[in-house]
């Protein structure tokens, strides 16, 4: 079959491999920018999302100019400061302007059914009242356990009280078309019931880590006189 | 055969999806969106008509010890191209194919054209079995999803059509409804154009 | 992730099987299952296949791809490595169990793109698995797909064709039943947490 040697099959495998891998590893370069731009901006934007419209009610600025492109930067800078933060692939953001704090928000991380996911919690300065949600990157199933992106879902997590009575409240779920008649009820979306409970999990465990860490910071700085 | 021939053949009489039940898993995936199954559609089509002109091209120098690893990296060197140039110019897009984007990689249908077709047939021949193959596999899925998105979410394209009176089906919704309309599919071309072979 | 590797085993069996829960790995599913033999056949072959190269690509990605930052490329190495683990299985098939080579066919050398192994490659990365419950998680699925393969396979054996409709017989009617054990095996979702 191979009057050549055995020696061509894997020169050949290594000539193919090095000619696509050197492509993909140049267009990949050529894009790494662009790519990082454009999750760095649309992150900024979600975040600034969280506040926008308290920042509009306040007469600071209107949510056009908030989240217009050119702005985003600058806006962001100008707001929202990153916390000192011992916890790994999490971030903390104090949101002010330079004359009140108008809140909080913590980047978290967890489990859902296909992978991993982030979410920003927005909370007021307080800390003991979710402001906002935005579930930033995740992998569910599109059109499924995705749509935890969406308005609906996500907007029934604005002004829930996270304690109780000095205890963190436990959310639970309940049918997508059922009207909540307490107060920790969430309703999930329906034939996705993992990834809805993901999120409840996601929440319950982080924000406990984010207490113990950022009150120790603040305290620590408090402490010092800074 | 002629380059129509080969293309309509492809496409329609030896539709991959549904004469040679190729493409299945992608097939209950994405098919709970039109705009999902159309992109997906587009990614297929683009990478498995340049690869198949790819393989195509170095067949006769392709030892057929390392055939399959060859013809493998190629198609998965076409689809990540894909995924880069979606995620840097089209970001909303891309996160909506999101993890789809591997699945395409190991989508049958490449492999599958690649192996029968590609392999002993001449490039531009190969590249339009391909874009038949890619063509015919976006209808089908465009098809199966205009069922599951007017049935589960009441819209098309993302666009209203039943008013808020319409209860959504829930199965519709989940993958095991493909599962049914793709049958129903099979049955209704089977009778329809096959009878005297079934 | 805290999930015993016995657990996560019979957990990828049962309740988070490969096959039925996450729908990967269908087209060989729905066209080897028409016949006993070829499906057993088959469905220790990819098990074999996902047992290997679960341990196989968890080495290349912790040992290769992080160290060296080429994470990007993890698609292109999974899928050679499996093409390659394939390959080699062709060959040894072929000399030694000639008769299977025959009945597997184009299937074979599709085992390489059955989403089931790329997907579980993919899922252990990303649910971070240890190397210890890849093997367990990679088997268990290995096991996962060669039930459910049997089972269709088996079902299909017992139900007399003739009585399903001629544009239905064969694929058509394969695709009804997995639908059918699909939404069954809805009901052991949750059961296990697997992340």
């Amino acid at each position: 079959m191979n009057e050549k040697s055995q020696i061509y099959p894997i020169l050949f495998m290594l000539a193919i491999t090095i000619i696509f891998v050197g492509i993909l590893a140049t267009m990949f370069r050529l894009y790494e920018p662009k790519i990082k731009r454009n999750e760095e901006q649309s992150y900024q934007s979600q975040l600034l999302l969280l506040f926008a419209n308290t920042l509009e009610t306040k007469g600071i600025i209107s949510k056009d100019n908030l989240l217009k492109q050119e702005n985003l930067q600058e806006n962001f800078s100008k707001f929202v400061h990153k916390l000192p933060l011992d916890l790994p692939e999490r971030n903390a953001y104090e949101v002010k302007t330079d004359s009140e704090v108008l809140g909080y928000c913590y980047d978290i991380l967890g489990n859902g059914l296909w992978g991993s996911m982030r979410a920003l919690l927005a909370l007021e300065p307080d800390k003991k009242t979710i402001l906002g949600l935005v579930v930033y990157s995740q992998m569910e199933t599109p059109g499924l356990g995705a749509r935890i992106e969406e308005e609906g879902f996500r907007s029934q997590f604005s002004g829930r009280a996270l304690y109780e009575n000095g205890k963190l409240v436990d959310l639970v779920l309940i049918p997508e078309d059922q009207k909540p008649e307490r107060d920790n009820e969430i309703r999930q979306i329906t034939g996705a019931t993992i990834t809805s409970s993901s999120v409840l999990k996601m929440i319950k465990d982080e924000i406990v880590k984010f207490d113990m860490d950022t009150l120790t910071t603040h305290k620590d700085k408090e402490e010092k006189g800074l | 055969m002629t380059k129509k021939e080969i293309f309509l053949v492809s496409a329609f009489k030896e539709n991959s999806v549904i004469r040679q039940i190729l493409g299945i898993c992608s097939s209950l995936a994405v098919t709970n969106l039109m705009m999902n199954s159309l992109i997906m559609g587009l990614g297929v089509i683009f990478s498995v008509s340049l690869a198949n002109l790819t393989i195509s091209y170095i067949r006769n120098w392709t030892p057929r010890s390392v055939r399959m690893m060859v013809q493998t990296l190629i198609i998965a060197a076409y689809v990540i191209i894909v995924d880069i140039f979606l995620k840097a110019n089209m970001p909303d897009i891309s996160k909506q194919l999101g993890p789809y984007v591997g699945l395409i990689i190991t989508n049958c249908i490449l492999m599958g054209r690649a192996e029968a077709f590609a392999a002993k047939n001449k490039p531009i021949d190969s590249f339009i079995d391909g874009l038949g193959a890619g063509v015919g596999y976006t209808i089908v899925l465009l098809l199966i999803a205009s069922i599951r998105e007017l049935f589960g979410f009441g819209t098309l394209f993302g666009i209203s059509i039943m008013g808020s009176w319409w209860t959504k089906w829930s199965i519709m919704v989940m993958a095991p409804s493909a599962f049914f309309i793709l049958a129903i599919l099979v049955w209704i071309i089977n009778n329809r154009y096959y009878s005297s072979k079934a | 992730m805290e999930i015993s590797s016995f657990v996560l085993f019979w957990a990828a069996i049962f309740t988070s099987n490969i096959l039925l829960t996450n729908f990967l790995g269908m087209c060989s599913y729905l066209s080897v299952s028409k016949e006993v033999e070829s499906s057993f056949g088959l469905g220790m072959a990819v098990f074999f296949v996902l047992t290997v190269t679960s341990a196989l690509n968890w080495i290349v990605y912790h040992k290769v791809l992080v160290p060296l930052g080429l994470v990007y490329l993890q698609f292109v190495f999974f899928i050679i490595v499996i093409a390659a683990f394939v390959q080699l299985l062709e060959l040894v098939v072929e000399r030694y169990a000639p008769a299977l080579y025959y009945t597997l066919g184009i299937f074979l050398p599709l085992i390489t793109v059955n989403c089931a192994i790329f997907g579980v490659s993919l899922f252990l990365i990303i649910r971070k698995y240890s190397f210890i419950q890849s093997i367990a998680f990679g088997a268990g699925s290995g096991v996962g797909w060669l039930v459910a393969i049997l089972m269709l396979a088996g079902i299909r054996n017992r139900m007399k064709e003739k009585f399903v409709p001629a544009g239905l017989q064969g694929a058509g009617i394969a695709l009804i039943i997995t639908g059918i054990m699909a939404l069954a095996f809805i009901g052991f979702s949750g059961i296990v947490n697997v992340q």
